[in-house]
């Protein structure tokens, strides 16, 4: 080995020393002495050791990241708490006047606020004809009604039947959300009541939602053909093609999001009402109106404040909020059978706000 | 040295009390510097956000034997290497990727301050991204990350004389360019 070439192998390898912060002292005098005399290498030197460690420190990139990864590590943290956590996805069957209806499954009946005076009376009334089927707050369930029609109740809800149902008409009176699949019998139509409008139908598949304090009553058509009465407006029958949602929004309220649609049906009677027909929204070419049925949780655009209207519904907590302006914030999203707080931190990592749980409250400040 | 000790507490909230806000602090902390270095190594910036962002959850996942890693810095960058050497031979490019000096700049972190750097960084950056994989995965620890011939051992799992070798290659590899950049300048 020539001298020249020992001498640059001994400039490397103590240049290397130097960045690796392996050289000690006496390298480092030995490569300043190294690089007086041989200033061929000074111009490598300084531009191995001038900005080697560049801050590339870019936080928004990590952040995105950050929010990119989280989800796949919420559905990660589910299946690690699986083992733990039980969900309440199985309905109890629930009897009155200790009827059995072998063909039903009922889910367990949770006294709410709302509802409950009114369906005392109504039943003492009627309670030895009428039976009923109520989901609670943060519960679903399937019912099979004796006529083969599938019933699905979404949270919150309420159906009753006269006794006599099936034997010659079908008719069941529906408070909260819920989806049918009614079986065809073109000799005894299937009609279901609710406070705004009763919906009328041959076989078919559709969505009900009439929560009383949401102002909207809704009804979405997967296939076949419904007939829409609105109370009031008797002559007036809309008729519902499949893929439509019909809605009847009540105005008096603020900030309740109207759809555009086909068709708006002026009524000077009943002049805080707005009807709209509209195609049902899909969204990765899934119905939303109908994905609570497969137990998703999908919001469109929609402010906060409706979706804790529904959160309220699925999780059994009361929501408040302490600002007006946190209740106007949009968000869209679709979640799958996850846990409240997990929705709500992927909520804020779309558009922040703070909140503190306790054990059946949530305040949104 | 603070720092260290830092991850250090991190690594113990993750590892005994699931500490999300923990976890999000080690991901801030490690993300830039490992997508970086796995981006630089198989020059592509989607791949390596999912390589990187994967092996930080995995310290998540790992429970409580997060708590029984000692160095948690050389230990992702052992695992980022690795994945990107597997990332490499299972996607083997058919043509050898043409990246400009722009481009290579370009990628990820650097893509705001190009026009900062100087010619000769430039070119030196060219130069570091046409080593042999190996041999670029040792200089970059080194040099742009500063490890200690020590950690690039337990790293890349070879000897010190081999890391020697592989600087000895990479510097006089970089010397030629830029000497060959020096004489344009001249004429």
């Amino acid at each position: 080995m020539d001298k020249g070439h020992k001498i640059e192998n001994e400039i490397y390898r103590l240049i290397s020393l130097k960045l690796s912060g392996d050289a000690t002292d006496k390298d480092l005098v030995r490569l300043q002495d190294l690089l007086t005399e041989h200033p061929a290498y000074q111009f490598l030197y300084d531009q191995l050791t001038e900005g080697a460690t560049l801050n590339h420190n870019n936080d928004d990139l990590t952040a995105q990241a950050f929010a990119v990864h989280y989800t796949k590590k919420l559905q990660l943290d589910m299946c690690e708490e699986q083992g733990t956590t039980t969900e309440t996805s199985k309905p109890k069957i629930a009897t009155r006047r200790k009827y059995v209806w072998m063909s039903i499954a009922a889910a367990v009946f949770v006294g709410m606020v709302l509802g409950i005076v009114y369906q005392k009376t109504a039943f003492s009334d009627q309670k030895f004809s009428s039976k009923e089927m109520v989901t609670g707050k943060g519960s679903k369930s399937k019912v099979t009604l004796t006529d083969g029609t599938v019933v699905t109740l979404n949270a919150d809800t309420k159906i009753t039947y006269d006794k006599s149902f099936g034997n010659e008409t079908r008719e069941i009176t529906l408070v909260g959300e819920a989806f049918f699949d009614v079986k065809h019998d073109a000799d005894r139509p299937f009609i279901i009541h609710t406070g705004k409008a009763d919906v009328k139908v041959l076989g078919t598949a559709f969505n009900v939602r009439n929560y009383p304090n949401d102002n909207v009553f809704e009804t979405s058509l997967i296939r076949g053909k419904v007939e829409v009465t609105l109370h009031g407006l008797a002559d007036k029958k809309i008729v519902l093609n499949p893929s439509e949602k019909l809605t009847l929004l009540s105005q008096d309220k603020e900030k309740v999001s109207a759809p555009q649609g086909r068709t708006t049906i002026g009524s000077p009677n009943l002049k805080d009402l707005s009807v709209t027909i509209a195609p049902v929204s899909l969204m990765d070419k899934k119905v939303v109106e109908t994905s609570w049925v497969n137990n998703h949780l999908v919001f469109v655009n929609k402010p906060l404040v409706e979706i804790a209207r529904e959160l309220e519904r699925q999780y059994n907590i009361e929501i408040r909020f302490k600002n007006d302006q946190t209740k106007g914030y949009r968000y869209t999203g679709d979640f799958e059978k996850i846990d409240l707080r997990e929705i709500l931190q992927i909520l804020q990592l779309s558009k922040k706000f703070n909140y503190t749980i306790s054990k059946n409250e949530l305040i949104i400040e | 040295m603070k720092e260290a000790l830092n991850i250090l507490l991190l690594q113990q909230q993750i590892a005994y009390n699931r500490d999300e806000l923990a976890y999000k602090k080690i991901f801030y902390h490690f993300y830039p510097r490992l997508f970086k270095f796995c981006n630089q190594l198989i020059q592509n910036a989607e791949s390596s956000e999912e390589l990187t962002a994967d092996m930080i959850l995995k310290l998540w996942l790992m429970g409580n034997k997060l708590a029984d890693i000692e160095n948690i810095n050389i230990y992702l960058f052992r695992a980022i290497k690795n994945s990107a050497l597997t990332y490499l031979t299972k996607n083997k490019p058919s043509t050898t990727p043409i990246t400009t000096v722009e481009e290579t700049l370009g990628g990820g972190y650097d893509s705001e301050s190009p026009t900062m750097l100087s010619e000769a960084s430039m070119l030196l950056e060219k130069s570091v991204a046409s080593l042999p994989t190996q041999c670029q995965t040792v200089f970059r620890l080194i040099r742009e990350e500063g490890f200690s011939y020590k950690e690039v051992t337990q790293i890349v799992g070879i000897s010190q004389n081999t890391i020697e070798t592989h600087m000895r290659i990479a510097l006089k590899r970089i010397r030629l360019s830029l000497d060959t950049y020096l004489e344009l300048k001249k004429k």
